[in-house]
C-alpha cells in the first residue's frame, strides 16, 4: 500500500468517525453558538453587550484551561496570571508606545506564551506542586502589578485610547463576536487535541504516569505543550478583553480570577470540551442573579460573588465533581436515546462451528527485517488457541496486524 | 550597623510568624500529602473571631483591652480556628484524599480560602482595623520603641520573635518526645504501617490539622496589634508561610520554620537596607522572594517533588 493510499484511508476513517460522532451534542453546540452570535442584535432589555463580551473572553480562557485541567490533569491555579501578562503587555504597547491593537494583542499573546513556557518547568512536578507553584505565580503577578504603579498605572489603571479591531470600530458587539469566534476555535482545537494522539498520551500520563513514561510517552513535553498553549490563549483573551474595558486595572487580575477560571472548568465539567464555556455562562448567570440579592442584603457585591463561586464549587465537588455539561448530556441521553444508524447491517450471529476470526497471508517487514510472513489463522467459536514462538519471532506483530493497530504489507483475500 | 539590628529584629518578628505558618504547611504535607491552601485564611478567621469578641465590628478607638475580655476573645478565636480547621479536613480534604483526586482537594481548600475571605470581608466592611493590644508595650521604652545603639526597635518585635521561636521549639519537643508526637511522625513516615499497629490515624491527622492552625494563630494575634488588619491579613501571612515551606520543599517542620525566619529578615532587608546609594525598596519586598522561590522549585526540584519518571 503506498503512502498516498495510506493517507487517503486515514482521512476516510477520520471523516467517518467525525460523521459518527456528529451527534446531537454537536448540533446543540452549533445552535447555541448561532443563538449567542445573534444576541447583541436583538437589543434585549437589560442585556449589556460589554458585560457579555467580557464573559465571552473569560470563556476563551476557560476553554483553553480545560485542556490543562482535563486531559493533562494539572490543577493550574495561575491562568489569571497569564491573562494579566497578555493584558498589561498589550495595554502598555497601546497606551505608551501607540501601537495598533492587533500587533499589541499578538505581542501580549507571545508574552503570555513565553511566560507559560518558562513557568512550564513546573509541569514535571507532582500535581500538588503544580498547584502551589501556579498559585504562587498568580500572586506574584498580582503583587508585582500592585507594587509597581509605573507598569500598571497605579490605582487609576492604564487608560487605553480607542482602537479599531480587525478594521472595524471596536464596539462591544464586535468584541463579543470576536470572543465567540475565538471560543469556538479554541474548543475545536481542544477537541482535536483530545481525540488525537496527544490527548490520549496526556490521559495516559494522568492516569498512570509511571506506566506511560515507561512506554515512551514524554511526560514533560506533552504537559508543557498543554500548559503553554493554555497560557498563550489566556494571554490572547486577556489582551483583547483589556481593550474592551478601555482601562487596564490591576485589581481585575487578582488571584480570584485564576480561581474563578478553575471553578468555571470544574463547574462545567473538565471532561468535556465545551464544559468550561458552559461553566463560565453558569457563573455569569449566577452573577446576574446575585447582584440584586447582594444589594438587598446590603452586602458588598464582590464579596458575595466570591462566596457564591466558592460555594458552587464545593457543591459540584460534593456531588461527584462531574460538572454541569456531562450531567445535562447524561439527562438528555437518558430521556431521548439517540437513534444511531448502524454503519453496516449487524453481522449474523455465527453458529458454533463458524469461524469468528480469520486472517490469511499476513506479511509485515520493518526495513529489511521480515517480522511476519504468510501468517494465517482461523478461530472458531468456543475455540482456544495459543500463539507460541521464541522472542522476536513476530507474535506481537501478528496480533497487532490482526487488530489493525499496524497496517499489513500484504494480506490474503 | 544601626539599621542592621532594627532590620534583623523586626525581620525575625515577622519571620517568626511566617515560620510557624511554614511549619504548619510542611507538617500537614508530611502527614497527608496535601498543601493546605486555606491555612492562612483559617488563621485569619480565628483572628477576626477574636476581634469580633473583643471589639465587635466597629473600629477600635482605645489601643488597650481588658485582660478577662481578651482571654475570652482569644479562647473563642482559637476554638473557631480549631473547629474550622477540623471541619475543612473532614469535609473537603479527606473525601478527595480517599478518592485520590488532587484537583478535588486543591479546589476544595482554595474554595474554603476564598469563602472565608468573603465572609470576613462582608462582616468587617472597613478597609482595615486596629487590633487592640492586651499587653502594655506602649509603656516600654519611649512609646513602645527601644533604643539600642542608635537603632529604634519596636518592643513588640522582641516579644513576637521570642514567642514564635518558643512555640516552634515547643512543637518540635512535642513531636520528638511525646507519645502523640511519635504517633504523628509514624503517620508521616508510613500511613498504612501506623494504622496497622493501631495508631488512630484519621483522628490524629484531624487534630493536627486543627492544632497547627491554633499555634500559628497565637503568633499572628501577638503580632496583629503592630499593624492594621484586614481580610487579607491571614491570606498574606499564609502566602508567606507557603513561600517559606516551598523553599525547603515541605521538608521537616523545623527547617520550614527556619526558612520563615530567613524570609522575614530578607523581606525586612530588601525594604530597608541601602547598599551605598542603591536600595531596592519596599516595592520589591514581596515579589523578589516569591520569584526566587518559584525559580528554585522549577529549576532545582527535589526528586520527591518530581512526578514519577522513567
Amino acid at each position: 500500500m503506498s503512502a498516498f493510499e495510506q493517507t487517503a484511508l486515514e482521512l476516510r476513517r477520520a471523516a467517518g468517525e467525525a460523521r459518527e460522532r456528529w451527534g446531537s451534542p454537536a448540533w446543540l453546540a452549533l445552535a447555541a453558538l448561532a443563538i449567542a452570535a445573534a444576541i447583541p442584535f436583538l437589543s434585549l432589555p437589560g442585556v449589556r453587550v460589554d458585560a457579555l463580551a467580557d464573559t465571552a473572553y473569560l470563556a476563551v480562557a476557560a476553554t483553553a484551561l480545560g485542556l490543562t485541567v482535563g486531559p493533562a490533569g494539572l490543577p493550574s491555579l495561575g491562568t489569571g496570571a497569564f491573562m494579566a501578562i497578555g493584558a498589561f503587555t498589550s495595554a502598555l504597547l497601546v497606551a505608551r508606545s501607540g501601537w495598533p491593537l492587533e500587533p499589541a494583542v499578538l505581542a501580549g499573546t507571545a508574552a503570555a506564551l513565553v511566560a507559560g513556557v518558562v513557568s512550564g518547568a513546573v509541569v514535571r512536578l507532582r500535581r500538588e506542586f503544580v498547584a502551589v507553584s501556579t498559585w504562587l505565580l498568580a500572586w506574584l503577578v498580582w503583587l508585582f502589578l500592585l507594587a509597581f504603579p509605573s507598569v500598571s498605572g497605579g490605582s487609576q489603571g492604564l487608560i487605553l485610547p480607542p482602537r479599531s479591531l480587525l478594521g472595524l470600530d471596536a464596539t462591544p458587539t464586535v468584541h463579543f463576536e470576536v470572543a465567540l469566534a475565538l471560543t469556538a476555535l479554541t474548543a475545536l482545537a481542544v477537541a482535536a487535541v483530545r481525540r488525537g494522539a496527544p490527548g490520549l498520551e496526556l490521559s495516559a500520563l494522568r492516569q498512570a504516569p509511571g506506566l506511560a513514561t515507561s512506554l515512551g510517552v514524554r511526560l514533560g513535553w506533552r504537559r508543557l505543550g498543554a500548559f503553554s498553549a493554555t497560557a498563550a490563549v489566556a494571554g490572547l483573551a486577556g489582551g483583547l478583553s483589556v481593550q474592551l474595558q478601555a482601562v487596564a486595572d490591576p485589581v481585575s487580575y487578582d488571584p480570584f480570577l485564576s480561581f474563578k477560571l478553575l471553578v468555571a472548568v470544574l463547574l462545567g465539567g473538565a471532561a468535556t470540551t465545551l464544559g468550561p464555556a458552559v461553566g463560565v455562562i453558569v457563573l455569569g448567570l449566577i452573577g446576574l442573579a446575585a447582584g440584586p440579592l447582594a444589594r438587598a442584603l446590603q452586602l458588598p457585591f464582590e464579596r458575595f460573588d466570591t462566596a457564591v463561586a466558592a460555594l458552587l464549587l464545593v457543591f459540584v465537588l460534593a456531588f461527584g465533581g462531574q460538572g454541569v455539561l456531562p450531567w445535562a448530556l447524561g439527562r438528555l441521553r437518558r430521556e431521548a436515546p439517540p437513534q444511531r444508524r448502524p454503519a453496516r447491517p449487524p453481522p449474523a450471529e455465527p453458529g458454533p462451528n463458524e469461524p469468528v476470526l480469520s486472517a490469511t497471508g499476513l506479511r509485515k517487514a520493518y526495513g529489511g527485517v521480515i517480522a511476519v510472513d504468510d501468517f494465517s489463522l482461523e478461530l472458531r467459536r468456543g475455540e482456544t488457541a495459543a500463539l507460541i514462538g521464541p522472542n522476536g519471532s513476530g507474535k506481537t506483530t501478528a496480533l497487532r496486524l490482526i487488530a489493525g493497530a499496524e497496517p499489513a504489507d500484504a494480506a490474503g483475500s | 550597623m544601626t539599621i542592621t539590628l532594627q532590620v534583623i529584629v523586626s525581620g525575625l518578628a515577622a519571620g517568626g510568624v511566617y515560620g510557624l505558618f511554614a511549619a504548619g504547611y510542611s507538617l500537614i504535607y508530611r502527614l497527608t500529602g496535601i498543601i493546605h491552601f486555606a491555612f492562612g485564611d483559617l488563621v485569619g478567621l480565628g483572628i477576626f473571631a477574636t476581634l469580633l469578641v473583643l471589639a465587635g465590628t466597629t473600629p477600635v478607638s482605645q489601643s488597650g483591652a481588658h485582660e478577662p475580655r481578651f482571654l475570652l476573645a482569644i479562647v473563642v478565636g482559637l476554638a473557631v480556628c480549631v473547629l474550622a480547621g477540623a471541619g475543612t479536613y473532614v469535609g473537603l480534604v479527606q473525601p478527595y484524599l480517599a478518592r485520590g483526586s488532587t484537583i478535588g482537594w486543591v479546589a476544595g481548600t482554595v474554595a474554603v480560602a476564598f469563602g472565608i475571605r468573603a465572609v470576613i470581608g462582608a462582616t468587617f466592611q472597613r478597609s482595615s482595623y486596629v487590633f487592640p493590644d492586651p499587653l502594655p508595650f506602649h509603656r516600654v521604652g519611649t512609646a513602645g520603641y527601644i533604643h539600642l545603639g542608635g537603632a529604634q526597635v519596636q518592643a513588640r518585635a522582641f516579644f513576637v520573635a521570642g514567642l514564635a521561636i518558643a512555640l516552634a521549639l515547643g512543637s518540635a519537643w512535642f513531636l520528638e518526645r511525646t507519645r502523640y508526637g511519635r504517633a504523628l511522625r509514624a503517620v508521616a513516615d508510613d500511613r498504612e504501617g501506623a494504622r496497622v499497629v493501631g495508631v488512630p490515624v484519621e483522628l490524629l491527622v484531624t487534630l493536627a490539622f486543627a492544632l497547627v492552625g491554633a499555634i500559628a494563630m497565637v503568633a499572628a494575634v501577638a503580632a496583629a496589634p503592630g499593624e492594621a488588619v484586614n481580610a487579607n491579613t491571614g491570606t498574606l501571612l499564609g502566602l508567606k508561610g507557603l513561600v517559606a515551606a516551598l523553599a525547603v520543599r515541605f521538608g521537616p517542620p523545623l527547617w520550614a520554620f527556619a526558612a520563615g525566619l530567613v524570609l522575614g529578615v530578607v523581606e525586612s532587608a530588601i525594604a530597608n537596607v541601602h547598599f551605598g546609594g542603591w536600595q531596592l525598596g519596599p516595592s520589591y519586598r514581596e515579589v523578589l522572594p516569591l520569584a526566587f522561590v518559584l525559580l528554585l522549585i522549577s529549576l532545582r526540584p527535589s526528586p520527591e517533588a518530581l512526578e514519577e519518571r522513567e
